[in-house]
């Protein structure tokens, strides 16, 4: 009998120290606390690895050095969030996906408030995306689009605008590398004077000494408050925009007796805009500028004109096969529409307007798109800040793909991973 | 025993169990347990901490990724990049990773021979300026020239590019060739050479008489690094010295990024007998300190200058700094880096390598020479600050008399103490 007690509480201190650490691991994850199924699951959940790498003790090897620096680095690190912080940065970087990156928490809330229509910053969509020149792969931070109201519109912002530099900091590319490597072709070539490539040089370092990652750029952008003065790239036209930042909150839907406009697919943006083609039978659906936003919201303006059924299609791995996104509600006849885009129509608002298309016989008017309708995965931690992962690439039902790659740039940056290893 | 009492024991166990459990990982990296954390998770809320716990953090983004991400990527690279990530903030230059690849060409550089056509670069704003030719080397053969500017490597712009990346680009297989443009102030043209590579032996320090003729001789010793075998090649080259009988002696550190402090103590015992040269300080822990060797001054009381520039570091700068703090040298030439810290080499399992700063070093004076900047940059302090301060010529060569203003301060200056 004595030893049927000493064994039940053996079995109930250990059952303790498993849903004790596994509680722990859960809610440091962000995940649901209560979920037994879960709970179990996740004593297991840290050894998958993927199939196309050879194992390797990816934790065990972090958390080895982690330890390491704690003993012996010359002085205590205090700051562990900063280090998981940056490490997060790095690693996420590292996968050169233009969506894929690590928010710290002010850019964190900044960013997952663009999603739902509220532009902090010079209120406009910024992003930096490879492209290629002569040269080699440079990365300007483009406008992709302007928010109606916002203080970057009223400045005179237009999609394509290319932000060069910020209170007078130069915005890192490796447009300055070119400009010397020509620099540099030119005085070989006999063409300018070594004096003359030593001020070109000069100019350059002075430049490069007052650089900003294209990170920081992004974040004074998008978030933050106060004046900023900005030289930016038109074409060939190189113009000075100043403004004040602010907060700018878009409101999904604005009807005109005519038009729908569909400025970003917050919350309520689906119902709304269901609800409007219901009522006024509107014969404009105008996505301009639409920067995207949530993908259930678009599925249920779907909805509200097309027949259910696929709408679009998803490759979620490059190797993958096309996957089939469905409406599992819709209309018995979809709506004749005619949908205005530009460049400025991105991401969610990309695959909206092919499945007008495609689903609906809608005419396109405008475009190209941006070609950023990328699915991203988003991940809040507990210190405020985030991370988003691209988990997949959308394509219209024919199967085109919706994302735009330049295949050189995909070439050069194959090629400089492969050097860099 | 009752069975009430049993079981009210038994579910207390359970519970200890789970606030044990609960509070593991708070025992396992030291800090207190945070028991606030389990009341909020026993009504369903997320960890109340502003705290992100390194490891679990990067383990999930990584399943993350694994799970959902849209392309390739190995284990492997992304953990090198967390590593990376977690090394760079620390915000210390010298704390870094190496992966296998590069830690194995490290280790071939420190062994003391590589493949390449033997030429030393440093910066340029065209490219990359040739500083040294090396004994015996391709280089040689073809008749590069110190100071002749690389702008091109196999037809393409090296302008602008990152040193290391030069140097990479020029090295390669014994028996490739490698095409490089080159600019040479003296020539109308841009020349081009095609050069074979081969394996080169480096060659750390080099020793010439200086003057004569009427003049007393001075010997001119070049210590490039503190490899492994330098103490050797150092007191070869300067017993060589002094038999030709040289009365005085520049030791020229411009552009020596350290290595090792053992052997900058040995060498400050060719000089200095017996003394502290510097004393290292780990975070826990007594201060270490480094006596220089007794019986091997050999009564050299003959006047030193040591040259030294912005690239002087480390090891260089703790050997130069003794002498100076015992007044045994006249230091000539720009402030030096100013790295005062200690690596140490972590080897993995992998074949990576992790550099780690483990501990700072003082001079005998009890400065550190640990370089101290404001966020902007600008200097506060650190370095070895030469007691004569010489800018160096453009088209200065190091250790070319005709040349070398720095040097030729150098050696006034000690012939000033005959």
């Amino acid at each position: 009998m004595k030893t049927i007690w000493t064994a039940l509480a053996f079995v109930a201190a250990c059952t303790g120290v498993i849903l004790g650490t596994g509680l722990r691991a859960r809610q440091e994850s962000g995940a649901n606390l209560f979920s037994t199924s879960e709970l179990l699951a996740l004593r297991s959940g840290n050894s998958q690895t993927s199939e196309d790498s050879p194992w390797f003790p990816a934790t065990a090897y972090y958390d080895q050095v982690r330890r390491i620096i704690e003993a012996e680095y010359v002085v205590p690190v205090v700051d562990k969030t900063n280090m998981a912080r940056t490490s997060l940065r790095y690693l996420l970087r590292s996968l050169g996906d233009p969506e894929t990156r690590y928010y710290e928490p002010e850019q964190w809330r900044a960013y997952t408030g663009r999603l739902q229509g509220v532009f902090e910053g010079i209120g406009a969509d910024v992003l930096a995306q490879e492209s290629m020149t002569p040269t080699g792969v440079v990365m300007p931070l483009r406008i992709i689009s302007v928010a109606p109201g916002g203080p970057g519109e009223q400045a005179g912002l237009k999609t394509g605008d290319i932000v060069e530099s910020i209170d007078g900091r130069w915005v890192a590319s490796r447009s300055l590398f070119d400009e010397l490597q020509k620099a540099s072709d030119s005085f070989t070539a006999g063409k300018i004077t070594r004096k003359r490539y030593d001020e070109i040089w000069q100019g350059i370092r002075d430049r490069s000494e007052r650089m900003m990652s294209v990170e920081e750029a992004t974040e004074q952008l998008q978030s933050g408050t106060g004046k900023i003065e900005m030289e930016i790239k038109r074409g060939a036209e190189t113009l000075q925009i100043g403004l004040t930042r602010m907060v700018t909150e878009v409101a999904p839907v604005v009807f005109d007796g005519t038009a729908i406009r569909l400025r970003n697919f917050g919350p309520g943006s689906g119902a709304e805009f269901a609800q409007i083609i219901e009522s006024d039978s509107p014969k404009v659906v105008d996505l301009r500028g639409n920067p995207g936003g949530s993908f259930e919201e678009v599925k249920k303006a779907l909805s509200a004109v097309l027949r259910k059924g696929a709408f679009a299609t998803v490759r979620n791995d490059p190797k993958a096969p096309l996957e089939k996104l469905r409406i599992d509600r819709g209309v018995d006849k979809p709506a004749k529409l005619t949908v205005l885009v530009d460049k400025g129509t991105a991401r969610e608002a990309e695959l909206f307007a092919v499945a007008l298309r495609d689903g609906a016989g809608a005419k396109l008017e405008g475009g190209p798109m941006a070609g950023l309708a990328r699915r991203v995965q988003r991940y809040a931690l507990p210190d405020g800040s985030g991370y988003a992962i691209t988990s997949g690439h959308y394509h219209d039902l024919e199967g085109a793909s919706l994302v735009r790659e330049d295949a050189k740039v995909k070439e050069a940056r194959r090629k400089a991973m492969e050097a860099a290893r | 025993m009752t069975s009430t009492l049993k079981i009210v024991l038994a579910v207390g166990t359970f519970v200890g169990g789970v606030v044990g459990g609960y509070a593991w990982r708070d025992v396992s990296e030291g800090s207190a347990p945070n028991f606030a954390g389990l009341g909020a998770a026993m009504r369903g809320e997320p960890l109340p901490s502003a705290e992100l716990a390194p490891t679990r953090t990067v383990a999930e983004a990584m399943s993350a990724i694994d799970s959902v991400f849209y392309g390739n990527a190995t284990r492997q690279d992304l953990t090198y990049d967390a590593v990376a990530g977690m090394l760079a903030s620390l915000e210390d230059p010298h704390t870094m990773l190496m992966e296998p690849a590069l830690a194995e060409r490290f280790e071939e550089k420190n062994t003391g021979h590589y493949v390449g056509i033997g030429a030393e670069l440093s910066r340029d704003p065209l490219g990359a300026k040739i500083k040294r030719i090396f004994k015996n080397s391709p280089a040689q053969g073809v008749d590069l020239k110190p100071n002749d500017i690389v702008t091109h490597v196999d037809g393409k712009s090296v302008a602008g590019r990152d040193l290391l990346e030069v140097s990479e680009s020029i090295r390669g297989e014994t028996g490739t060739w490698v095409r490089l443009s080159v600019f040479r102030e003296t020539a109308t043209e841009p020349m081009k050479f095609s050069v074979k590579r081969r394996a080169v032996d480096i060659q750390d320090v080099y020793g010439a008489v200086l003057g004569g003729e009427g003049n007393a001789k001075v010997g001119y010793l070049e210590v490039r690094s503190f490899s492994e075998t330098i103490l050797s090649q150092f007191d070869e080259e300067l017993a060589s010295l002094e038999s030709k009988g040289i009365r005085g002696l520049v030791v020229d550190m411009r552009g020596n990024p350290g290595g090792l402090l053992s052997a900058a103590v040995d060498m400050s015992g060719r000089f200095i007998d017996g003394k502290v040269i510097t004393s290292m300080k780990m975070r826990n822990g007594q201060p270490e300190v480094f006596v220089s060797p007794s019986g091997w001054s050999d009564g050299r009381t003959y006047p030193v200058a040591i040259l030294i520039d912005e690239n002087s570091a480390s090891a260089s700068e703790i050997f130069t700094g003794a002498m100076k703090d015992y007044n045994r040298a006249t230091i000539v030439g720009k402030r030096s880096y100013g790295k005062g810290s200690v690596q140490r080499m972590l080897g993995m399992a992998d074949g990576s390598q992790i550099k780690l700063t483990i501990a700072r070093y003082y001079l005998p004076n009890g400065e550190s020479i640990q370089r101290r900047e404001t966020d902007e940059g600008e200097f506060i302090s650190g370095g070895i600050q030469p007691d004569f301060e010489v800018e160096k010529d453009r088209l200065a060569v190091n250790g070319d008399i005709n040349t070398d203003n720095q040097l030729r301060r150098a050696l006034a200056i000690v012939r000033a103490k005959l």
